[in-house]
């Protein structure tokens, strides 16, 4: 399609004006808003007593959740790239379910069965806190990052095949040597980028978690409630916009490795 | 031995009634043919013994973790949401989402984003065509800011547009608490759907079929209608099938900057959320089912759109 050089600055000037308007100004005032009253500001701000519990119990749930993610994601891919077994197009499906599911309906959902009403009731019944206690955060950041693990590694695993290992048990490696020397090393970077996933997710979750969480300042509160609860609770302005911006600065850093593992996975 | 070996792995393979054939990358006769050749130079016999069971197989065992695990994280959370919206029979559901303020909530997601979704198919294509069409200074790095709503926290989206849009708002435009609002955020978090799934079709395009349309004396308007738009069609909808599901479900981007005033910018996440705190679960369990039926009819019906188009391109060529 050829197109005149007046329709195409036309077509340039509309887009960047759409992004511009929706994308940059906003983060443009927010960091502007962060950083104008000076570093030391922004600084003493991030780091009370609430905000540090907050960035160590967000970091907790990730240390919980990906170790997780990890077994379980590959086990997953492994058996539904190679398993041949009833019910696989349905585990398929079950997998993308999580990407369907609105956040507050996830926490709903866990409601309805960790919680002391719930079908799993007896457990908090019998003196365990799911609900309104660190399980349930970790149970609703599980089921909202699912599938990423998993559906990273799984094209990797179809496009290896399973030559090479069977190479390497003719050898006379065992089932684990096999995993550890053939399998993990040809899966590593999709895997990598699946948990740079998860990770980023896990951080930024907001909506699932709150649900399940009960929301003390300094106890409960991860990174994304305590923005909510500054802005919402304390008519703390300042600090809503400083600890967004800190989230904001995580999510950069996340978008740039997974710029940067691309074009690993490209090179390999 | 060797024979052993393949035997066991052959009568594995007929007893799956639903290994499928042809399916990419699990072609095992190619396996098999290399762990012949290696087998019959015959120097490692014996240690091949503990690997009867098929390299690269997945055990029952595993299987069953897998199904497990699904199951305790996934499947049975919403098998308990269906079971409490059905508690009271479907009377009790009907009831709880034909309520006038669970109807209103309802009323007031889809509309919304549906409008979202419609202006995304516009500027999202537009976006794509500038970013692989176009060249100009910066180019990678406006690319790169396409991502930027997916790898930020709903909350923090939500912050940013408060801060520009909200009651402070340093150019004096006020969208909080109006449907304006709810629209802003949802554009913003639902920016990358139709963008990234344009682009690699357009990247893909023949350009030879619009020089043609063009030395034929078509304009560059009717090029675009009668040849890009045909090719770009099944890539532009499903972006915007994804981003409508996605704006339904939304909450956390609009928890701050909607309002939540009932009937008016109140979505259906925010009155679920209202619902669990006023202590009705059963209303909240079946507005959140009616949720969940909406999002998965909007997928399914991409998914046989989807199916259709790819067949009607294989008869095609």
């Amino acid at each position: 399609m050829r197109v005149g050089t007046g329709t195409r600055i036309t077509l340039r000037v509309l887009a960047l004006g759409y992004l511009f308007v929706l994308v940059a100004v906003p983060i443009g005032v927010i960091l502007w808003r962060a950083f104008e009253p000076g570093l030391a500001t922004f600084i003493a701000s991030i780091s009370t007593p609430a905000a540090i519990s907050a960035l160590n119990l967000s970091l907790l749930i990730v240390a919980i959740v990906v170790p997780l993610n990890v077994v379980f994601g590959v086990v997953t891919a492994l058996a539904l790239v190679r398993g041949r077994f009833r019910g696989r197009g349905l585990l398929q499906a079950v997998v993308d379910l999580p990407f369907a599911v609105s956040p507050i309906v996830v926490g709903v959902s866990l409601i309805m069965l960790w919680g002391v009403n719930g079908w799993f009731g007896a457990i908090d019944r019998a003196g365990f806190q799911v609900i309104f206690g660190l399980p349930g955060m970790v149970l609703a950041t599980i089921f909202v990052t699912l599938p990423f693990v998993v559906r990273e590694v799984e094209p990797v695993l179809h496009e290896i095949g399973t030559e090479q290992e069977q190479a390497a048990s003719t050898l006379g490696a065992d089932r684990w040597q096999t995993f550890w020397r053939i399998t993990l090393p040809a899966i590593r970077w999709g895997l990598t980028y699946g948990v740079v996933l998860t990770v980023a997710r896990a951080l930024g979750e907001f909506g699932a978690v709150i649900m399940v969480s009960s929301g003390f300042p300094g106890v409960s509160q991860t990174l994304t409630l305590l923005v909510h609860a500054r802005y919402i609770d304390d008519h703390n302005t300042y600090g809503a916009y400083a600890a967004a911006t800190l989230l904001m600065g995580i999510a950069l850093l996340v978008l740039l490795l997974m710029t940067l593992l691309d074009r690993k996975r490209s090179d390999r | 031995m060797t024979s052993n070996a393949i035997d066991s792995r052959g009568a594995e393979q007929s007893a799956s009634p639903l290994s499928r054939p042809g399916s990419g990358g699990r072609d095992e006769p190619r396996p098999d043919g290399a762990g012949d050749g290696g087998r019959s130079g015959g120097s490692t016999t014996p240690a091949t013994k503990p690997n009867r069971a098929r390299v690269g197989a997945v055990r029952p065992l595993g299987i069953g973790v897998v199904t497990l695990w699904l199951s305790v994280i996934v499947l049975l959370p919403l098998a308990a949401l269906t079971a409490a919206a059905f508690s009271e029979g479907w009377a009790g559901f009907w009831e709880a989402i034909t309520a006038p303020a669970a109807i209103a909530a309802l009323w007031v997601t889809v509309l919304v984003s549906a409008i979202v979704a419609v202006i995304n198919a516009v500027t999202g294509t537009l976006i794509a065509w500038v970013l692989v069409r176009d060249d100009f200074r910066g180019k990678r790095f406006v690319n790169a800011i396409i991502d930027l709503p997916f790898a930020l926290p709903t909350i923090v989206a939500s912050i940013v547009l408060l801060s520009l849009y909200g009651p402070n708002s340093p150019i004096d435009v006020q969208l909080n608490a109006t449907r304006w609002g709810l629209i802003v955020a949802l554009l913003f978090v639902t920016l990358p759907f139709v963008v990234r799934s344009v682009q690699p079709v357009l990247i893909e395009a023949d350009r030879e079929v619009e020089e043609a349309a063009a030395s034929l004396g078509a304009s560059s308007w009717t090029t675009f209608r009668r040849v890009v738009l045909p090719t770009l069609a099944p890539a532009i909808l499903s972006g915007t099938g994804l981003a409508f599901a996605r704006a339904i479900g939304e909450y956390g981007s609009v928890v701050l900057i909607g309002g939540n005033i009932p009937r008016e910018t109140q979505v259906a996440s925010q009155y679920i959320q209202q619902q669990i705190e006023i202590d009705r679960p059963v209303n909240a369990a079946a507005v959140s089912v009616a949720l969940l039926a909406i999002a998965f009819a909007t997928l399914l019906l991409l998914r046989v759109v989807a199916s259709r188009t790819q067949r009607r391109e294989e008869r095609d060529a």
